[in-house]
């Protein structure tokens, strides 16, 4: 029963979310129909989330079921509306074709692909059986996640400083300084499920992990066949701590999804027409915007190289294409600062940024060492990415290649200066928050990796 | 003809792996199968058994030393080849305790020992191993052997056994090692360990038992011996004189593609087992088991506990909380019971209590070691002996 309730959820917001995407898609949409579900999937939630929450700061709604189906519910009858006068409300609209190239000729490749996702398929099965049966079990999910949305739906309002278990509240700028989006969508399941359920709200993480494979495959299958995509798309999602968080109630997927999405929609404007370049940087900027008002780190670490690689990509097509997604991640994103310092949260994860003081921590980069070198959390993938860089540096010095090789290089120079240089080093030596920025950027780096192979073994020249 | 040749190739390697080449070396301290002479120094009564020697320390820690010639004593800079690995200590103890394994070398400072911690737990006849090729000072040169009991201890002691392990046996079971597996803990969401690399059945026996494991890293291993083939494949090919540049650019770029995509599906058949061993142990013991019989992890039954306490503080702002370690149980029950929250205000009149039998009720009130800790009150749930809900009469 409760099951049905984050079925359900997970329905009405990815509906808005879905016509949200076919508007910003306009004339001229550039998605598969599979595709427009998915990042509306991803979308949804999160902006239904943010307008429910501002909707509850400005006193209009609170965290009820009627507060919730009226944010919903206005939202998708304005935006239908609007479809439906613009004549565009179609469900299938094809976008852009894919790249050519089907499935591996070898059967023993393809057999070998196959029975590689269904292994993959199995364990992310299986841990979503359990992902829905089993307690909360992580301290994250205990203090921050799900500790929140159930004070959400106690409170039905805003709550940023929760009782804690010595008759103290505690510090609104830790746990309270995360954007609140997921918390809301766990208020959200409860408020249908008529309670605080772990297995529905925790279950709602499974789809995160199917959306990040999804997106992935999609992102490359515009680029390379059937058979690549796949074999990128089983890279991404056998790594363990990609299937571990997916298939828990932690945070890191969803923003690596949001990512994909984002970069994805950027190395598509790349090689698109003037008219859908537009699209596609819309949607990027919206899918960006949606990282945001998911985890702090996103503001701090990914917007910046992404709002460069937007400057040089979009002022290919002139500097007025980029007006509107710079837009729409500004409304996503300057409300949430604007609620942060209008009510003395922290810019940082659970630590200000101001607080930070810098000094030497070689001991991170030992840490940084053993967790790529010598665990398998991401199996194979720093070193194919070190191999990809010396080998294929001719080819990911430019282009799509060029966009992930950039953001990556950038997000991970920023986190080893933070790991080394900041306070914030013992979460590299305690291998506690380094391993999930990292996983933020596996799939990007499998992605990179495949787009370069492929090219490689193509004869691609620089 | 090929895969005649490549059969009888396997069949070469593979056919010393089933001699077997474990050595044992025994001590024995049975009555009339001693074979050592034993001394006894410091403060110990020694009582001869008919299955052993009864060492009793006293005040202080008693000494049982034999000399002895393990290795090769005319090769004093011999390498660990024909050297014992690992020592097993056959006893039997009423109390578990920790007794030390040690030896003298000629090098040594004539009386000091080195010695090695063996962890005894209580029984008959069990075996108690030391892995002593981890010690940097157990060498072939050792002369003599000796167990260390600490004051006030008493255990049986049967039999000292010497093991070794040959190549062969070293490599079978470094590749059994990769398949050990560990546990889902706390710290999965974050990192894993992956596949450890040791070369004895009783090393393997312990990898997870501390942090970081004790094996060499498998995931290290790949890396490095991919790396390897990658170079070879590199040099092979670029000396290569027939092929052009670009042919040998993209010939590399395939048989390095190939090697990394093998070795990932290798690793991944090892971690994808790893994580379904993890998920199937949760759903074993928790998902279809009997509720109130539900285990999770390092928890035990604590979820259990939760569940049933959450209707008995639904309609509070708070309650006392006893748990017997404050982390993880203490939030994990704020979470659970919010709104109503785990405090220290003794004045409350809800006491939960959990796991703790130091904690009882005597005469309607609780207590703790005997010592009343309330006013009178109820047990409104019992959860098991050790937990259960009181609340003190208004």
């Amino acid at each position: 029963m409760s099951m049905l309730a984050t079925f359900f959820a997970v329905l009405f917001s990815g509906a808005a979310g879905w016509l949200l995407v076919r508007a910003v898609e306009g004339s001229k949409p550039v998605l598969q129909p599979i595709e427009r579900v998915l990042y509306g999937l991803l979308a949804g939630p999160i902006l239904m989330m943010e307008l429910a929450f501002f909707g509850a700061w400005a006193g209009i709604l609170s965290f009820t079921l009627g507060g919730f189906l009226l944010v919903h519910g206005v939202v998708i009858a304005l935006l239908a509306a609007m479809l439906w006068r613009r004549k565009i409300l179609t469900f299938a609209p094809r976008g852009s074709d894919l790249a050519s190239g089907g499935m591996p000729e070898r059967r023993f490749a393809r057999v070998g692909l196959c029975i590689l996702l269904g292994f993959m398929a199995l364990r992310f099965l299986f841990g979503t059986v359990n992902l829905f049966a089993l307690p909360t079990y992580w301290d994250d999910t205990i203090d921050n996640w799900n500790m929140r949305g159930k004070a959400f739906l106690i409170e039905r309002d805003i709550i940023l400083e929760i009782p804690n278990s010595n008759a103290t509240l505690t510090d609104k700028r830790t746990e309270s300084s995360y954007p609140p989006a997921v918390p809301l969508m766990k208020t959200w399941i409860s408020v249908l499920a008529g309670g605080w359920y772990d297995g529905a709200v925790n279950g709602l993480h499974a789809l995160w992990y199917a959306l990040l494979v999804g997106i992935a495959y999609f992102s490359l299958r515009r680029h390379v066949s059937v058979g690549w995509s796949a074999l990128g798309a089983y890279m991404i999602g056998s790594q363990p701590l990609v299937l571990i968080q997916g298939v828990n109630p932690y945070v890191d997927v969803l923003v690596a999804a949001t990512l994909v999405a984002a970069l994805g929609s950027l190395l598509q404007s790349m090689k698109s027409d003037d008219a859908h370049a537009s699209t596609w940087l819309l949607l990027s900027g919206l899918m960006m915007g949606v990282a945001t008002f998911t985890k702090n780190e996103v503001l701090l670490l990914h917007l910046p190289p992404y709002a460069l690689l937007l400057l040089v990509i979009g002022y290919k097509h002139g500097l007025k294409r980029l007006v509107t997604p710079g837009l729409i991640i500004a409304a996503i994103l300057v409300p949430w600062l604007v609620f942060k310092w209008s009510n003395g949260l922290t810019f940082g994860n659970a630590k200000a940024i101001g607080d930070l003081t810098l000094s030497w921590h070689g001991d991170a980069l030992v840490a940084m060492w053993n967790m790529l070198a010598k665990e398998p959390n991401f199996l194979l993938t720093p070193l194919a990415l070190v191999l990809t860089a010396l080998f294929g540096w001719p080819l990911i010095r430019r282009g799509p290649r060029g966009v992930l090789a950039f953001f990556l290089a950038w997000v991970l120079a920023a986190q080893v200066a933070i790991y080394t240089l900041t306070p914030l080093y013992v979460e590299a030596v305690m291998q506690t928050g380094m391993g999930r920025g990292f996983l933020q950027l596996a799939p990007i780096g499998v992605m990179l990796v495949i787009l370069t192979v492929y090219g490689l073994l193509k004869g691609d020249k620089a | 003809m090929r895969l005649q040749l490549a059969f009888l190739a396997a069949l070469a390697i593979l056919a010393p792996l089933t001699a077997r080449a474990e050595t044992l070396t025994v001590l024995s301290l049975r009555e009339g199968e001693t074979n050592v002479q034993w001394q006894v120094f410091k403060d110990m009564i020694i009582t001869r058994r008919p299955d052993g020697l009864e060492l009793t320390a006293g005040s202080q820690t008693g000494v049982l030393i034999a000399d002895i010639t393990l290795g090769d004593s005319t090769d004093a800079k011999a390498t660990y080849a024909g050297f014992p690995h690992a020592v097993g200590v056959v006893t039997n103890a009423v109390r578990a305790g920790r007794i030390y394994f040690a030896w003298h070398s000629p090098g040594d400072v004539p009386g000091s020992l080195t010695p090695f911690p063996l962890d005894v737990p209580t029984g008959r006849d069990t075996v108690t191993y030391a892995l002593l090729h981890r010690s940097p000072q157990w060498n072939p040169g050792v002369d003599q052997v000796a167990l260390m009991i600490p004051p006030g201890m008493t255990v049986l002691v049967k039999e000292v056994t010497f093991i070794r392990w040959s190549l062969p046996e070293k490599i079978w079971h470094g590749f059994l090692s990769l398949l050990s597996f560990d546990t889902y803990k706390l710290h999965a969401i974050n990192f894993v360990w992956g596949p450890q690399i040791t070369w004895n059945p009783i090393h393997r026996s312990v990898i997870w038992n501390t942090l970081p494991p004790s094996g060499f890293s498998g995931t290290y291993a790949l890396n490095l011996a991919l790396l390897a083939c990658l170079v070879a494949v590199f040099v092979l090919l670029f000396r290569h004189k027939r092929l052009t540049q670009d042919e040998k650019r993209l010939l590399f770029a395939r048989r390095a593609a190939m090697l990394v995509l093998g070795a990932w599906i290798v690793l991944d058949l090892r971690m994808g087992a790893e994580l379904l061993t993890w998920f199937s142990r949760d759903f074993r013991s928790y998902v279809v088991a009997e509720e109130g019989e539900r285990t999770l992890r390092n928890f035990g039954r604590f979820h259990d506990f939760a569940e049933f306490v959450r209707p008995l503080v639904a309609d509070r702002k708070s309650y006392v909380l006893f748990t017997p370690r404050a982390y993880p149980e203490v939030p994990h029950m704020r979470y659970f019971t919010y709104p109503a929250v785990p405090g220290q205000d003794t004045n409350d009149d809800m006491w939960v209590i959990y796991n703790r039998p130091d904690i009882a009720v005597i005469n309607s009130r609780l207590t703790l070691d005997g010592q009343p800790v309330t006013d009178e009150g109820t047990v409104i749930g019992r959860f098991d002996d050790a937990s259960f809900v009181f609340q003190v009469s208004p």
